[in-house]
C-alpha cells in the first residue's frame, strides 16, 4: 500500500482502492442504460477503470472516483453508433479526450458542457467516427473554449475572457477553421 | 510486526510534514496499522474529492494534478495544526488511530480561525500604534495588504499558504506558511510599531528622511524598514543616556561613544550593549534582543575599526534638518 499522503493518488487512479470504487460505480451505470443493450462487464470495468488511470496520468489530471467515465457512458450509450462489441474501446476513447480537452482548456468548461458539445460532435457531425472527433471537432472545440467563446453548441454558451459577443453568430459551432477570421482581437 | 519497536523516533517526525511523518512512524513502529494508513487515505481522497466539488460548484470531477496537490496539502495542513496541539507525538498518532479524522480536521479549522483572529486583532493595534513615517510600502501593508491577507486566508483549499508583504520587516519571518506566517508578520511588525512608539515621531521621521536622501531614495517610495533605520541610533542614545526617546545623533556624539567603548574588547563590548538592548521599555524584549544579535557582529566590526558612524544615522554637524523631514 502507498502510504504517502502528500502524494497519494495525485498521478491519477489512486491504486487499487480507486480502481475498486471505479469498477463498482461502473457496475452502477447498468441498469441506467440497459436499454442501450450495452452491458458493463466485469472484465470491462476492470478494463476502463485502468484506461481511466492511464488518461488521468497522460493528462495531469486527478478524479476521486468515476464521474466522468459514468457520465460518458450514460451520456454516449443511446446514441446508436456504439455497440457491445467497441463498446470498452469506444468509452475509454472518449474518456481520453474528455480529460484532454479539459486539460487544454484549463478546466474553462464544465463537465455536463463538454460532454454535450462532445456528443452533439460525436452524432451529428462525426457520425460516430472517433477520429474526426478527436482530430477535427475536439481540437476545434479546445480552441474556441479558449478564445472565450464556449463550447459551441449554443450561443449562451460563453465564458467571461472578453469575447461574449463572438459566438453569437447564429453559427452550430462546427464551422471552426481556426484561420482567425474568427478571432476578436 | 516486531514487538520491539514500540519507541517512536523523533528525529524521523517533521513538524512540517507531520501527519505524514507520523504516519510513518507510526507504522515502523507498530503502533498503526495499515489498516489505519488505508482509512486515512480513504478519507483523504474522499476530503479533496469534496474540495473538487465545492471549487467548481458540483460541476467538475476532476482537476489538474497540481491543483489536487494543493486541496491534499490544505487538508494535511488543517490536520498538522491539530496534531501538533496535542502534547505529545504519541498523542498524536493516538488521536490518528482512534479519532474521527473529521473531527480532527474541524478542530484544527477551528484553531486555524482562532490563529485568523488573533492575526486580525493584533493588526488593529499594530495600525494604532503606526510610526509616522510616509513610506507606502509600510502604509500599505499595515492598511491594506495584511487585511486582505488575513480576511482572504482560505483553511479550505489553500491553508498551507500565507501571503508576501511588500514592506520589509527587520527580522523576515521564515519557516512558516498558511496563517502562522501572516500572524508572524502581523506580530513582528507589532512589535516592530510598539518599539518605536517610544521614541520622538518627528526624530524617527528625520531619520528615515536623512537615512533615504543619503541613499538618494524617497521616503515615500523607499524599501526600507523603520525599525531597523532607528534602532543603532536608538541604542547608542540610550547609552550615552540621551533624553528618552531621541534618536538624533551627530558625529560628535559618534566620536564619544567610541572613546568610551574604546578600552574594551568585543565581548565586553556585547555585554554594555546588550545591556542597553534589555534596558529597553520600547517594543518586545525577545525581538529586541534577536535583532540587537543579528546586527552584533556588524557593529563590533564598526567599533573595532572607529567606524561607527557608518553604522548610525547621523544628523548634519552644521545642525540644519531638512523642514520635510520634520512635517510629517
Amino acid at each position: 500500500m502507498d502510504n504517502s499522503l502528500t502524494n497519494f493518488n495525485l498521478t491519477g487512479s489512486g491504486g487499487a482502492l480507486t480502481e475498486v470504487r471505479v469498477q463498482r460505480e461502473l457496475a452502477a451505470v447498468n441498469d441506467e442504460i440497459e436499454e442501450t443493450g450495452i452491458v458493463i462487464t466485469e472484465p470491462m470495468a476492470k478494463a476502463l477503470a485502468e484506461v481511466r488511470a492511464q488518461a488521468l496520468k497522460d493528462t495531469g489530471r486527478f478524479e476521486a472516483g468515476a464521474g466522468a467515465l459514468t457520465k460518458i457512458i450514460r451520456l454516449f450509450s443511446p446514441t446508436g453508433y456504439i455497440s457491445q462489441s467497441d463498446a470498452e474501446e469506444t468509452f475509454s476513447e472518449l474518456l481520453s479526450m474528455f480529460y484532454y480537452a479539459k486539460s487544454e482548456t484549463k478546466d474553462a468548461a464544465t463537465d455536463d458542457r463538454l460532454l454535450e458539445a462532445m456528443l452533439d460532435a460525436f452524432e451529428n457531425r462525426c457520425f460516430g467516427d472517433l477520429e474526426l472527433l478527436r482530430g477535427r471537432e475536439l481540437e476545434a472545440m479546445i480552441r474556441r473554449i479558449n478564445r472565450g467563446d464556449g463550447v459551441g453548441i449554443d450561443d449562451s454558451d460563453n465564458y467571461s475572457t472578453g469575447f461574449a459577443g463572438s459566438g453569437s453568430d447564429g453559427s452550430d459551432g462546427s464551422d471552426d477553421s481556426d484561420d482567425g477570421s474568427n478571432d476578436v482581437m | 510486526m516486531s514487538n520491539e519497536l514500540t519507541q517512536l523516533d523523533l528525529s524521523r517526525i517533521k513538524r512540517h510534514n507531520y501527519t505524514q511523518t507520523l504516519l510513518d512512524e507510526g507504522l515502523r513502529t507498530g503502533m498503526l496499522q495499515d489498516s489505519d494508513a488505508h482509512r486515512i487515505s480513504v478519507w483523504m481522497e474522499e476530503q479533496i474529492e469534496d474540495l473538487i466539488g465545492r471549487a467548481s460548484g458540483g460541476e467538475s470531477t476532476s482537476v489538474m494534478t497540481e491543483t489536487a496537490a494543493v486541496y491534499a496539502a490544505s487538508v494535511l495542513f488543517v490536520l498538522d495544526t491539530q496534531l501538533l496541539s496535542l502534547e505529545t507525538p504519541e498523542e498524536a498518532v493516538a488521536a490518528l488511530r482512534g479519532e474521527p479524522l473529521n473531527r480532527l480536521y474541524e478542530d484544527g479549522c477551528r484553531r486555524l480561525r482562532n490563529y485568523q483572529l488573533d492575526a486580525a486583532s493584533l493588526l488593529v493595534k499594530a495600525r494604532r500604534i503606526m510610526a509616522p513615517v510616509p513610506n507606502r510600502s509600510y502604509r500599505r501593508t499595515l492598511n491594506k495588504d495584511l487585511s486582505a491577507a488575513i480576511d482572504n486566508y482560505n483553511m479550505l483549499f489553500s491553508a498551507q499558504i500565507g501571503a508576501k508583504f511588500e514592506y520589509p520587516l527587520a527580522l523576515p519571518v521564515q519557516n512558516l506558511r498558511g496563517i502562522y506566517q501572516i500572524l508572524a508578520y502581523v506580530s513582528s511588525l507589532h512589535d516592530e510599531n510598539l518599539f518605536c512608539r517610544e521614541y520622538d515621531g518627528n526624530q524617527i521621521a528625520i531619520v528615515c528622511g536623512i537615512r533615504c536622501e543619503a541613499r538618494r531614495v524617497k521616503v515615500e517610495t523607499a524599501f526600507m524598514n523603520i525599525y531597523s533605520a532607528i534602532f543603532v541610533n536608538a541604542l547608542i542614545c540610550d547609552y550615552l543616556r540621551h533624553d528618552h526617546g531621541s534618536l538624533l545623533l551627530r558625529r560628535a556624539d559618534c566620536d564619544v561613544a567610541y572613546r568610551l567603548l574604546e578600552p574594551f574588547d568585543d565581548e565586553e563590548r556585547e555585554g554594555l550593549l546588550r545591556s542597553v538592548v534589555n534596558r529597553f521599555t520600547g517594543g518586545n524584549p525577545d525581538y529586541n534582543i534577536r535583532y540587537f544579535e543579528s546586527i552584533l557582529p556588524d557593529l563590533l566590526n564598526a567599533l573595532r575599526y572607529n567606524r561607527l558612524h557608518n553604522q548610525v544615522i547621523l544628523v548634519p554637524d552644521d545642525g540644519i534638518i531638512d523642514e520635510d523631514f520634520t512635517d510629517m
